[in-house]
Formats: C-alpha cells, structure tokens, sequence
C-alpha cells in the first residue's frame, strides 16, 4: 500500500496499467514506488517525490508500450538476424520468408501461402494509394458519384417495387382485386380498382379467401379552429388489421363490433401522427379527436412504418362502417352498385393459387352484376400483387423509376469506364516499378490482387461515402425523387448498404481487373530493358474503347434530359383554357358536421360577400366544381329538346358547373361569343340561362346556332343558352375533349355544397392571410378556412417531367464532365509519352499546325464515334420510353443536334490543351534526350 | 549476429557490471542518473534491458514481493559473457577512434 500516490499519481497509475500490460507494469511500478520511498525517506519533500512518481509514469508509458506493439508484429528470431527492427517492406520480408523456409505443399501451407499473398497484396496496394492521396481521392469521388446514384435510385425502386409494405405478414399472399371490363360509357377496356360496396360484400363471403378487407383513403380535417388541418385518413373495415397481419404499438384495433353503423366511433392513430402530434404518450388512448364531421375515442395506435398496403402515410385509421355515414353522407353506398369508393384487398386461403381465387370471385362478381345488362358479362377479376402504386397502374413517376434505375447503371459503368482508364495509365507509367517487382518473384497472381484489391478498396470507399450521404439525405432525395407523394419515409438501411456494398466490390473488381491483368502480362524484360518510350501506336484499343464508351453513355443521358426538358416545355405550354397563375382556392368547411348542400351555399356566399373591398381582390366567384379537382354531371337529367339523346365523348357524359358570377373573369376562361353569367343571372327569380364550352356547342347543335339553343335540366324550364366558352381542361394534361355547361348558382339543380371560393388577385400567396383573416373574423360556426393557390393543383401533373428532367440533366452533365475529364487525361498522358515521335516529327519539318491537328484528330474521331454510337443506342430507348414522353417525339432532330454540337465541343476543348502542348515541343531538346 | 550495442544500452551494461548482483531496475536507473547526471525513464531503462535480453547480452530473473513496492516482484538483470563482449568491442572501438585526439576534442567543445 503507497503513500504516495492520492489524486493525479492514481489516476497516473491507472493510465499506465492500461497502457502497459503484462509483467513489464509489474516490475517498473514496483521499482518506482521503492524508488519514491527512498527518496522520501532521504528527505525529499513528498510533494516533489509526487511529482517525480507521475512523470516517472508518463515518461515510461510510451516506450514500454511500444515495446509491446513490436513485440507483437515482429518476428525475434528474425530481428536477431537482422540486427534491429523489423522496417523492411514486407515485399522484402515476403521475399526473404519465402527463400528462408523450405517450400512444403502441405494445404495447411498452401492456405497460408495463400493468405500471406492475399496480405502483402492489400498492404501493397494501401501503400499505393497513401503515395497519392490526390488521385485516390479523386477516384473515390468519381467512385462515390457512381456507386451514390445507384444506392440512391435502388432505394427509391425498392420502396415502389420491390420491399412489401411494412408489418404485412406473408405479403406475397395478400392480393389487390382489380376489375377487367368493357366500360359502359366509351366502350373501351379499362380497369377498375375502386369498387361498389356490394362488389366487396360478394368477395367477402368466398371460401378462397382467408380474409378480406376494404378501404378508402382520402384527406379529411382533423381538430378545429386555428390548430385544424387536413391529413390522410383510411376508413377500413376492421378485417384488414388480422387479414394483413397487423399488431398495434399501443392500444387495440378497432374489431367487427366498432365497426357498424351505430356504433360509439374510435379512431386508431398512424405511429409518426402519434408521436408528431401526442409525442408518443402512452395517455393518447381515451383522448377524443375531430376527424372530419364526427369525433372519436382514440383506442390505439398502429404500428411504426404500417400504411396499410399502399404507399402513402395514414394519419388516422377509422372504422368504414362507422365512419362512412358521416363521410359518404347517410349509407345508400351500402347497397348501390353505381357508388364506388373502396378498394378492396384479400388474402388467399392456404393452398389456394391467385388464378383459383380469380376464377371464384369472377364468378360470384358477374353473378352479382347479371341484373344490369349494360355491364360487361365478360368483366374479369384479377388477384394483384401488392406492389403496384395506389392506383394499380402504376403512376407516371413509378413508372419513371426503373428507367432512372438504368440510366444510374449507366453512369455507374462509365465512372466504372473512367477509373479503369486512369489506373490502366497509371500502370503503364509504372511499368518498370512493376517488371522490377516480378523479376524479385512477386507471382502474377499477386500483382492482379493488388490492382484489383486497389480498385475495389477505392470504390468501397467511394460506395461508404455515398451510402452515408444517401442515407443522411435520403428523406430529402426521396423527397425530390417522388415529390408530392405523401409517403412514410423510411429507407431500409440494410438493403440499401447491402445493395451498394456489392456494388462497389463489383465495380471495383470491374475497373481493377482490366488494367492489373494488362499490367501483369508485360514482357518483363523488355520493360526492364526500355527507354520507357512508347510503342509507335502508342494507345492500346483497349482504352480507346473505354473512351468511346464513355462518351456514348453521356451522349445517351443528354439526350433524355433534351427530350425530358422538351417534354416539360410541353406540358407547361398546355392552353388549360383557364389562367390558373393569380387564383386562390378558399375552402370552407363548417363546425358541427356537414350542414347539408343549401346551408354550405348561403355560407359561401356570406364569405363572398365579406371578402368584398379587400384590397388585392380583382374578382372572386364561387363555383361547385374546380378544375383538377372535382367534377360533376347529371346524366339523363339533361335533355336537349329535339334530341332523343346526347351525343358522347369518351370523356364520359356533359358536365355541369353551377357558378356565381364573375366566375369566367376570376378563373380567366374566354367567353367565345355572347356572354358569361352574370350577378343578375344568380337569382332564384332570374330568367334561366346557360353557357356551353366550344365542344358542346359543336356537337350538340352542330348545324345551327347554339346561342339561343335550350337545356332542360332536371324537368326545369327552358335555359337558355346566352354564350358560348372556350374549351378546358378538366382534370389531366393529356384530356380528349369534353363537352361542359354552367350555369348560375341559384339554378343549380341539385342542392350541391359549392367546391370552392376562388379569389383572383394580382399575387394571391399575399393574400392568403387577409383572405383567411377577413372569412375567420366575418363568418361564425367556421371550422376551417383552407387556402391554396391554384397552381398547386395542377404543378403535380408535371411532377414526372420535372423529375426525368432534373435527374437526367443532372446525371449528363455529370456523365460529360467524367467523360471529358477522360479524354483530356488520356490525350494528355499521350503527349506526354509521346514526345520524342513529336520531336522527331517536328524536327523533320512538320509544322506546329499538323501537329496540332494530329491530336485534336484524335481526340475528334473518339468522340465522333462515341456520339454515333450514343444516338444509336438513345435513339433505341427514347423509342421505348415513348409514352413517359409529352408532346415531344423520341426522335426529335433538334435534341440530336444540340448533343451531338455540346460533346463535340467539349472534346475539342478536353482536347485543346494537350494538343496546344504538343505544338509547343521543342525538337531538340526530345532528340538530345533519346 | 551484430555484437553492435547503441549508445545508451552501453550505459546499461556498464551499470551491470558496477552493480554486480544488485543490478535491478531502481538500481541500474540510479547509478546512471548518479554517474551521468541522465534523467532517464524507467519504462526506457526496462525496454532496452529487454531488448539486450533478447539478443542473449544479458539475463534476467525475478525475486520476491515486498510490501515497500506495493506487493510487487522485482526482476534484477545479469551481464551475459556474449554482452560482455559486445561492450568491450563498443568501448574499444571508441578507444581506437578518440586515440590522442581527446585534448583537441576538449579544445573544441571549449571553444562552443
């Protein structure tokens, strides 16, 4: 026990035992420790011996544990030999072991052999790269780049195609139901994925299911007041918890007792919702919640990442019975075949095949429908596979995905390309390094190891960085990626690292393996015996291939990003017919559940009339249906006198508007002849008028006038048509025409809620606070005042081209920069290499110009054949891709043209200075050298 | 094998042999501080003793614990005939080498 060591000397000691290990620590503590005795016991002050003690501790530290760290990597006998530490490279020390002990073939000493091979390789080829840093950074940029991409799109791609929802037991025996028909309106086949209730109530009772649910997603209000706001929310059917498999985080599921008419209504809360907005207290199950016009007892909460089958996040899960009366207005739905709403997923019974349970529930569906004779008897059931988007045909981006998967290959192979064509340099330069190593017995295999071992550590690095950025911006990406789809976010990190571990390694096996075989098959004495100059053709086909390749990838990425950006061009030029830019929507919804349709107008048209005089208003109007989103018609209750019957677009049925007025000038929609509806038109007592779009004027009186013409609606007086509008567009971009009436508001002839107030101002993103301010002060019994912009609706549409045109563009330019990057490398080490030929050259009389020329030549002709076999190969799949086109052809010349100017100019410039320096070559100072 | 000894292992088997059987670690690490006035470590006097030990220059064995030394062992060290010779051919080259020159030598290190 010591008397000298409280405080620091203990903490001293600590250290030192940690450090030093063994009996080494022994020896040297006890010695310092009598030492310390004895110097106090001569007298010395107990603080100076202290002090003597800790240093003592710190001073002998490092030595001894170094002492240690050699003992273990060194070999004594050999150290004897030599005379001192082991510092030799282990080339040597390979070299040398292997002379020194006799060679056995026993396995064991072949599997060390072997592994000692394997070892030297590795720490060759990190010595290598630690001998330059800049290069190995460099190439484990390019690497990253690659390697990123793909990390990045194979995450998207499996979160759309290939990873089952979340928490789904057996998902690959859980089945969408799809309906295959004629379609009774347009006569064409379609598919349906939303079905009647009645269809569902036929599936549920099959024998070849083990359990069958339904569904409907929609955005509905959840709370009120200044804190409400719209989020997803399913109505399901109790089954679909245990048909998918589910077990809640907190809580119970709603069972077949809460789910009927009148039962008390309970919520379940999505996990993210719970922890967002309850953060994640246990307490939440008892607290009531307002979603949409009813409130709920929350019971549970579901489990993390669930969202049913479909991709997007649910905030709120509600019983479909329960909440269907309130949400689908009374429960008609229950019985109707013309009402469809749900969508409908089943899980086949053990032993049954998908075409089985096809057949039964085809069988049991036409039965359910004979009554109808407009119905297509021939109508099909289809068993789905889960991994389809929400509407089961995949959406334009999902279907852009395994595209952009592609092109993310692409440009995987050409940084792929590039690295072998640097490191195939790099070992050409070292060729004596390389012939010296051979002639000491380093084996061939271990050469191509460590080339290939060089690569594949590069493109680890390179994938390790990517993945980490992928991953720390992987929400945001996705969020680019897929922009607008309200997903739960979540990438599967173990997939993605795995997906892009494997393909580094392969990669970097790829781009190692063609420059380490190259390298180690050099006719080693010749290598020994050369000046180091050249070969007369100087380049190997090789790289020249590797080179054309490269540039073909780029030219093949430019060309979809021109045909991309065409599209987008495209799309935004669509003559909508209205002006969206300058229109906010108000939406109003009111406290204490839904009102009925009249009570929704008077308190519409209060909020119109109180937005009056707000400065920055140019017009508003109220209108029962808005553009891009709702859409109504009233069939047979529209006669025409003089016609048996309508004619028919395949857009479906005319559709009505019922509107305000001011409603032409506020949405910007031309009034082609005669007028619009005006404020005096919107009375109950007003004589009754109509206008009619383009389209149903033409058609429905296509010899005579249609101004003067006359509607019946619903057994109605005569209305009579007092204009004509310019056609629009309805829902989509891409829309066949349709034929379209309005006409005021007071003639509605149902008792329809007005869709939305719409306000046209100079900058309506301004006004969405007055505008919300003024309805919240003026109208009372208001729950919710929602504003959007117009354009909001509508920019989604163009979401795929946006996307195609980013990440395209994107992944050009990138592909051109590596790609010129290459060339001008691969010229430049030419010229370096080739400068006595363009001494000798030059002094025989050539002129700077044709020396010039020779080079830019060469380069040219490389990238000539790259662009032509890039068009060729991006001619063949902007054929394929036709249909993720818009308004653009694949072959467009325009697009061809540009790309093949921009990588012909960029070859020129890449190979602009080399080509300068080969002018520059003085004859005589090359001679002088050789 | 290299007789070659460096110059602070020279100082070690020097303290050897002066301390005869009492060469252990405290004692070996005095003597040099107190004949050369050199500060040394004891982790540093331990490494080199260990890599004489090694090339068969000196032996070690271990004694028993005494509670002065917290309940420790010490290990004293021996001067093997291959290190005895190592030293002598160390010195005696410096001998060789500094031959008549000594007093020049002072001169220059005065002249500093």
């Amino acid at each position: 026990m010591s008397r000298f060591a409280p405080g620091t000397s203990r903490m001293a000691r600590a250290l030192f035992t940690v450090l030093v290990r063994g009996a080494d620590a022994e020896f040297v503590l006890g010695d310092l420790e009598e030492e310390a005795a004895v110097r106090v016991r001569a007298g010395e002050p107990v603080r100076d011996v202290r002090r003597w003690y800790v240093g003592q501790l710190v001073r002998s530290a490092p030595p001894l544990w170094g002492e240690a760290v050699h003992h273990r990597r060194s070999d004594p006998a050999r150290d004897a030999r030599a005379g001192r530490g082991n510092r030799g490279s282990s080339m040597e020390a390979h070299t040398e072991s292997r002379t020194a002990s006799p060679s056995r073939t026993t396995p064991a000493s072949r599997w060390k052999g072997w592994a000692r091979t394997w070892g030297c390789a590795a720490s060759d080829a990190v010595r290598t790269l630690g001998r330059s840093p800049a290069r190995a950074v460099a190439v484990i940029a390019i690497m990253a780049l690659g390697v990123g991409a793909n990390a990045t799109m194979f995450g998207a791609l499996d979160r759309l195609f290939l990873r089952p929802p979340a928490q789904v037991r057996s998902p690959d025996r859980m089945k969408r139901i799809f309906v295959h028909l004629r379609r009774q309106s347009s006569g064409e086949m379609g598919t349906q994925s939303t079905h009647t209730y009645p269809d569902f109530a036929d599936w549920r009772q099959l024998d070849v299911f083990a359990g069958t649910a339904a569904y409907s997603s929609r955005q509905l209000t959840i709370g009120s007041g200044s804190g409400a706001e719209r989020l997803p929310v399913t109505l399901a059917t109790a089954s679909l918890f245990p048909t998918l498999g589910v077990r809640p985080a907190l809580g119970r599921f709603f069972g077949p007792d809460d789910d009927t008419f009148g039962a008390e209504p309970v919520a379940v809360l999505g996990y993210s919702y719970w922890q967002r907005h309850f953060g994640g207290e246990p307490e939440v199950v008892g607290r009531v919640l307002e979603v949409g016009d009813l409130s709920y007892t929350v019971i549970g909460v579901a489990p993390p990442a669930f969202t049913g089958v479909d991709l997007d996040r649910v905030d709120v899960w509600l019983p479909l019975h329960r909440a269907a009366v309130v949400e689908e207005g009374g429960t008609e739905w229950q019985d109707s075949r013309g009402w469809y709403w749900v969508d409908v997923v089943a899980r086949l019974a053990p032993g049954v095949t998908p075409e089985a349970a096809g057949a039964a529930a085809t069988r049991v569906h036409r039965n359910g429908r004979a009554d109808n004779p407009n119905y297509d008897p021939q109508a099909t059931v289809e068993m789905a596979s889960l991994n389809l988007a929400r509407t089961g045909e995949a959406s334009r981006e999902a279907r852009v995905v395994p595209w952009l998967m592609g092109v993310a290959l692409m440009v995987l192979l050409l940084t792929c390309a590039n690295v072998a064509n640097l490191l195939l340099a790099r070992a050409m330069r070292r060729r004596r390094e390389t012939a010296v190593r051979r002639a000491l017995g380093a084996s061939r295999a271990r050469v191509i190891l460590t080339g290939v071992i060089e690569a594949v550590l590069l493109s680890l690095a390179g994938g390790a960085a990517a993945v980490a950025v992928a991953l720390w911006g992987g929400d945001l990406f996705q969020a680019i990626l897929l922009g607008g789809a309200e997903w739960e976010r979540g990438v599967d990190t173990l997939r993605v690292i795995g997906f892009s571990a494997g393909l580094a390694v392969l990669a970097g096996v790829f781009a190692g393996l063609v420059p380490a075989l190259r390298a180690s098959r050099q006719d080693t004495a010749g290598a020994l015996k050369g000046s180091g100059r050249g070969t007369t053709r100087g380049r190997s086909r090789l790289r020249s291939g590797l080179l054309v390749i490269q540039a073909a990838i780029s030219v093949v990425l430019l060309i979809g990003t021109g045909l991309f950006v065409l599209s987008l061009r495209a799309a935004r030029g669509v003559d909508l017919g209205f002006d969206p830019d300058g229109v906010l929507i108000v939406r109003l919804q009111p406290e204490g559940g839904y009102p009925g349709g009249e009570a929704m107008t008077v308190l519409y048209r209060e909020g119109r009339r109180a937005l009056e005089g707000l400065p920055g208003i140019e017009s508003t109007a109220i209108t029962t249906t808005v553009p891009f989103r709702n859409a109504r018609g009233i069939g047979d209750d529209l006669r025409v006198p003089g016609l048996d019957s309508l004619p028919r677009t395949a857009a479906g049925g005319a559709y009505i508007h019922a509107v305000t007025g001011d409603y032409f000038e506020t949405l910007g929609l031309d009034i082609l002849r005669g007028r619009g509806i005006t404020e005096s038109d919107d009375a109950e007592s007003a004589p009754r008028v109509a206008v009619v779009n383009e389209t149903m004027a033409r058609l429905v009186w296509p010899d005579g006038d249609a101004l003067g013409g006359c509607l019946i609606l619903a057994d109605a007086p005569c209305a009579t048509v007092v204009g004509i509008a310019e056609d629009s567009h309805r829902f989509e971009l891409e829309e066949t025409e349709s034929m379209a009436y309005y006409v005021p508001l007071a003639h509605a002839p149902y008792p329809w809620p007005p869709s939305g107030l719409m306000v046209r101002g100079p900058s309506p993103r301004t006004l969405t606070a007055p505008v919300q301010r003024r309805l919240n002060e003026a109208l009372s019994g208001v729950r919710l005042v929602g504003t959007e912009p117009f354009r909001n609706s509508i920019d989604p549409s163009y979401g795929s081209w946006r996307l195609g045109a980013t990440l395209f563009m994107a992944f050009g330019l990138l592909a051109l920069l590596v790609a010129s990057m290459g060339l001008y490398s691969m010229l430049a080490f030419e010229v370096a290499e080739r400068r006595p030929e363009m001494g000798v050259r030059s002094a025989l009389g050539a002129t700077r110009g044709r020396l010039v020329r020779l080079v830019l030549s060469d380069g040219l002709r490389l990238a000539g054949l790259g662009v032509v076999l890039g068009i060729g190969v991006g001619l063949w799949a902007a054929a394929r891709a036709r249909d993720l086109l818009f308004g653009v052809s694949p072959h467009d010349p325009r697009v061809l043209a540009v790309v093949a100017a921009a990588m012909l100019l960029v070859s020129v410039a890449a190979s602009g200075v080399p080509a300068w320096r080969a002018a520059r070559v003085d004859p005589n100072e090359t001679l002088r050298a050789e | 094998m290299s007789l070659h000894v460096g110059e602070f292992e020279q100082l070690i088997l020097f303290a050897l042999l002066r301390l005869r059987d009492d060469a252990y670690g405290v004692t070996v690490r005095r003597e040099i501080e107190a004949r050369t006035g050199r500060d040394v470590s004891q982790g540093a006097v331990y490494t080199a003793l260990n890599r004489l030990e090694e090339r068969g220059f000196v032996s070690s064995r271990t004694a028993d614990a005494t509670p002065e030394r917290g309940g420790r062992r010490r290990k004293y060290y021996a001067l093997e005939p291959l290190g005895a010779r190592a030293l002598h051919r160390a010195y005696t080259e410096v001998q060789v080498m500094a031959s008549g020159v000594v007093p020049r030598l002072a001169e220059l290190a005065e002249s500093a």
